[in-house]
């Protein structure tokens, strides 16, 4: 078990306390802000590098973001460390109930190449704000990113406490046969099959976990809405990243005749966005590997090419593409796309379209929309995602105060904000009674009887306003 | 496997009818349970006898009165529950609707235990079907007569296809398990929730788990002993010991550990006369196979109090053992019995070194006048939950999340917990179509005026 000398060594730290006090998680939230700051530069190229990531998308996902979730958790850390007392029952006035968040000791990380410092660090954050040490695993596939986190990072943080390990899956499998105290996956298109396996890894420790994992986010134009606005806000969801972005609007379903008024109108957003030629755009990304990229440039025989299309292999380029008349039964509708393509599928109204969307899994994200009101309302009503985002694309996860989540094959747990920090805690009931008034404890003891138990049930009577139970 | 396709196929087909989503749904059939625990008051208690020889006031406080007051709870609070939650905007969603939405999960699979056979089972289903799920029930069958009567009772009070129960032992569960399920709640012990988990990783379901261990019990030198051993007497031999937050061990510093037996006796004695086995308030070991085990703890042990047994009726007398070696077999497994090992110890750093070595607990008990103890075992240990000068209590407060952590569990319940842990948090943000001068900042070609927003 080659990684068992290090998960030791961090899980003897951890025993130690010294992740516990709030000066500590304050020093190291702190020194992850440096670390933005400092290695910003490096991390743009980076990212660059490995995915051709824009500098405006980077600085937006890589760095801004981060330190939003980073000041939000330094800004309330200490609220949120505190002790949550709780409603108690008549009989126990005089005692002290209260939610402890204790720290659950040595987690792991798991981050995937699509935003590959973000996915790592806002996990971090809430990981060492909640007092655990932490082991990350940046992705092998996003090289230069995952060289700098592990030859950079460590000189800012405890050395005993956070540790940084590399490899590819068969480091990782030999990672998962550690006991860990919490792990959080993120993965990206082949989630299912990982989540999983990372899954079944931690059960054999009862580890419990949060999966990150992905699906096919569903995007319903209805035909009342202002197409301009829709095609700028889906195609800027679309083809952020290059399409490489879990919550992205995977496809469009719409009527027919809607179709036929989004397209001139995704023709314009784009050209609005990336000019003419959006492989000369330096607001326009690359796919992050030739495997993948074989896989996205094989689904562009779904359809037909309505818009784009243009593919160049040696820059891992595929042009922002447009598919109309894209059949449910095509391959691009079978798997997460996570590429630049925005297939259109065409449904008779807005039933059909829940309908098409309750007959697949549940999917991290859903949008809709619409003018009116009721038609976003019934869609948000009538299925189950993730999360929802009604009139525009991806913005549901800037807010920290909204959970971000899967649910069924895209995921299990949350994070973001707070919740990130709960994450990471176990919440611990605790109740603190005193010595004295042994007489109120009488009527539960043995010898059991009629009088005892009628005292009982006379100070337990639950009436709608008390909820007195034992005692 | 056909019957459980079909049992879990009619739930799920149930739930997408979308039936069990109103409140006023939920809240009717949360009534109509009320009802059947008033109504079959006898039955139940009829059936806790049989099983565990529990005695009508013992089984009607701890399995009956705590129930209705959790549905009394539930069916208050399920509206404000249910409710959608604002969430704080930016300038940027100023103007938005934000905010998290409670949803079903879809059909959940419960998974009782024998100790407190019709608790255990109905505390979950409450918040199963309060958060608008469709439940599959599978009672222990250990705990046989209590399993019979949950099957014959459901489907007479509760919605059929929606809150079906599933009967049988271990093949049948582990057929039950390779079902797609949208939670799975499991009570019992630590290696069968490693078969839970790894049988709800295949279809990625998420689960709690309510788990044991050895629930340590710190007595420290400055406290009022007779009270501390009072209520300790009172949490570890309730239910003849089987009692998943029962404290397993005692922890004290070997001057005081004669003062606790004595005290301990003089306790039993209160409770349950000169002679226990013809005390109808102490109750026997569930069976042969947990008789045998619990016995043969024994072996080997310093007895100074109990110890005698009868394998006829599954009795096992309150017993205590003194100067317990923490490397014996009754310190490796969670006792789960009327048999009580002390170990002694000669600091409290000695007893938080003690339980941080060994697994998390699901209860954690320190007996102590000094505060400042008190609160340094809570800080410097971890548990499920603890109570602090008592036992048990912390699991009867409605608003404490109950579960374990480590080996003890994960994710917990109770009140409102069991409403969350049965809901899918929404996050959902609903924007204006127009307003798009806003968006501007965010498109392509790249400006750098949106990052200092």
């Amino acid at each position: 078990n080659p990684f068992a000398g290090l998960v030791s060594h961090l899980r003897a730290s951890w025993l130690s306390g010294k992740t516990r006090p709030m000066e500590y998680r304050l020093t190291q939230l702190e020194a992850l802000g440096h670390f933005l700051d400092d290695k910003k530069q490096e991390i743009l190229e980076a990212t660059a590098s490995d995915l051709g990531k824009t500098p405006f998308e980077a600085e937006l996902s890589e760095i801004l973001l981060c330190k939003n979730e980073l000041h939000e958790t330094l800004n309330n850390l200490s609220r949120w460390m505190k002790d949550e007392h709780v409603d108690r029952t008549l009989a126990m006035q005089l005692d002290s109930a209260f939610i402890r968040k204790d720290p659950y000791g040595v987690v792991l990380i798991i981050a995937p190449w699509n935003y590959p410092i973000h996915l790592f660090l806002v996990p971090l954050i809430g990981a060492i704000a909640a007092g655990n040490c932490v082991i990350i695993k940046p992705s092998e596939v996003s090289k230069k990113t995952q060289r700098l986190v592990a030859e950079a990072l460590p000189s800012y943080l405890d050395k005993d406490c956070f540790a940084v390990v590399t490899g590819g899956v068969q480091e990782t499998t030999r990672l998962l046969e550690n006991k860990f105290d919490y792990i959080f996956f993120t993965g990206t298109s082949c989630s299912p099959p990982v989540g999983r396996i990372v899954m079944t890894a931690a059960a054999k420790h009862l580890t419990p976990v949060t999966l990150e994992l992905g699906g096919k986010n569903p995007c319903y134009v209805s035909d009342t809405c202002d197409v301009t606005n829709v095609a700028r806000r889906v195609a800027w969801g679309r083809f952020f990243n290059a399409g490489q972005t879990c919550i992205a609007p995977d496809y469009v379903l719409c009527t027919v005749e809607m179709q036929e008024k989004l397209l001139p109108a995704l023709r314009k957003a784009i050209d609005d966005f990336y000019g003419p030629n959006p492989q000369e755009s330096p607001d326009f990304g690359r796919i992050v590997g030739d495997k993948q990229f074989q896989r996205v440039r094989r689904l562009l025989g779904s359809g037909r090419v309505a818009i784009g299309g243009q593919t160049d292999e040696a820059e891992r380029y595929i042009a922002p593409t447009v598919l109309a008349d894209v059949l449910p039964s095509d391959p691009i509708m079978q798997e997460e796309i996570f590429g630049p393509l925005l297939p259109i599928v065409v449904v008779a109204n807005m039933d059909e379209a829940i309908d098409f969307i309750n007959s697949r899994e549940r999917p991290l994200a859903i949008y809709a929309f619409s003018s009116d009101d009721k038609v976003v309302n019934r869609v948000l009503e009538r299925t189950s995602s993730g999360g929802f985002c009604g009139n525009d694309t991806l913005m549901h996860v800037t807010l920290t105060s909204l959970p971000f989540g899967g649910i069924g094959n895209s995921g299990l747990g949350m994070y973001h904000g707070k919740f990130t920090f709960d994450t990471f805690s176990h919440h611990r009931g605790c109740l603190k009674r005193r010595m004295g008034q042994e007489p109120l404890n009488a009527p539960r003891y043995p010898p059991y009887s009629q009088q005892k138990f009628g005292i009982i049930r006379a100070t337990s009577t639950v009436t709608r306003k008390d909820s007195c139970t034992l005692l | 496997v056909e019957r459980m396709q079909q049992v879990v196929g009619r739930a799920r087909a149930a739930f997408n009818s979308g039936r069990s989503r109103s409140l006023e749904f939920r809240i009717q059939q949360l009534k109509a349970l009320e009802r059947m625990v008033q109504e079959k008051e006898k039955e139940i208690l009829a059936a806790l006898k049989a099983d565990l020889h529990k005695c009508g006031y013992n089984a009607y406080s701890h399995e009956i009165l705590g129930v209705l007051g959790e549905l009394a709870l539930t069916m208050e609070k399920l509206p404000s529950w249910a409710a959608p939650q604002p969430v704080k905007k930016n300038l940027l969603t100023m103007r938005d609707e934000a905010y998290i939405g409670y949803e079903p999960l879809g059909v959940v699979l419960i998974i009782g235990a024998w100790n407190y056979p019709f608790a255990l089972i109905m505390q979950p289903l409450m918040g199963a079907i309060a958060a608008g799920n469709a439940v599959v029930v599978k009672p222990s069958e250990v705990s046989e007569n209590t399993a019979r009567l949950v099957a014959e009772l459901l489907p007479q009070y509760l919605d059929k296809d929606l809150y079906p129960v599933v009967t049988g032992g271990v093949p049948e569960t582990t057929e039950l398990l390779t079902q797609r399920f949208d939670h799975i709640l499991y009570t019992g012990n630590t290696a069968v929730g490693k078969i839970v988990m790894a049988a709800a990783a295949k279809h990625l379901t998420p689960v709690t788990l309510e788990l044991g261990g050895k629930s340590p019990c710190y007595i420290d030198k400055d406290c009022d002993l007779a009270v501390a051993c009072r209520r300790i007497t009172w949490g570890k031999y309730m239910n003849c010991g089987q009692t998943c937050i029962a404290p397993d061990y005692i922890l004290c510093d070997p001057s005081i550990q004669s003062k606790v037996v004595e005290n301990i006796k003089v306790t039993l004695k209160e409770f349950y006369g000169e002679d226990v086995k013809s005390s109808p308030d102490y109750e026997r070991i569930i069976n042969q196979r947990h008789f045998k085990r619990v016995k043969s703890l024994l072996e080997g042990q310093k007895i100074a109090h109990g110890g005698e047994t009868d394998e006829a009726s599954c009795f096992i007398a309150p017993t205590i053992l003194t100067d317990v070696s923490p490397e014996s077999k009754v310190m490796e497994e969670e006792i789960f019995g009327p048999v009580l090992p002390i170990v002694t110890v000669k600091s409290v750093e000695e007893a938080i070194e003690f339980i941080n070595h060994r697994e998390k607990p699901l209860a954690l008990y320190v007996f102590s006048n000094n505060k400042q103890l008190i609160r340094r075992v809570i800080s410097e240990t971890s548990s499920g939950g603890m109570t602090a000068n008592d036992v048990i209590m912390h699991s009867v407060v409605p608003d404490l999340p109950f579960g374990g952590v480590g080996h003890s569990g994960m994710g917990a319940y109770h009140g409102r917990h069991s409403f969350e842990t049965f809901s899918h948090r929404r996050a959902c943000l609903i924007k204006d179509l127009r307003l798009e001068a806003v968006n501007k900042l965010r498109y392509p070609p790249g400006s750098l005026e949106m990052m200092h927003l």
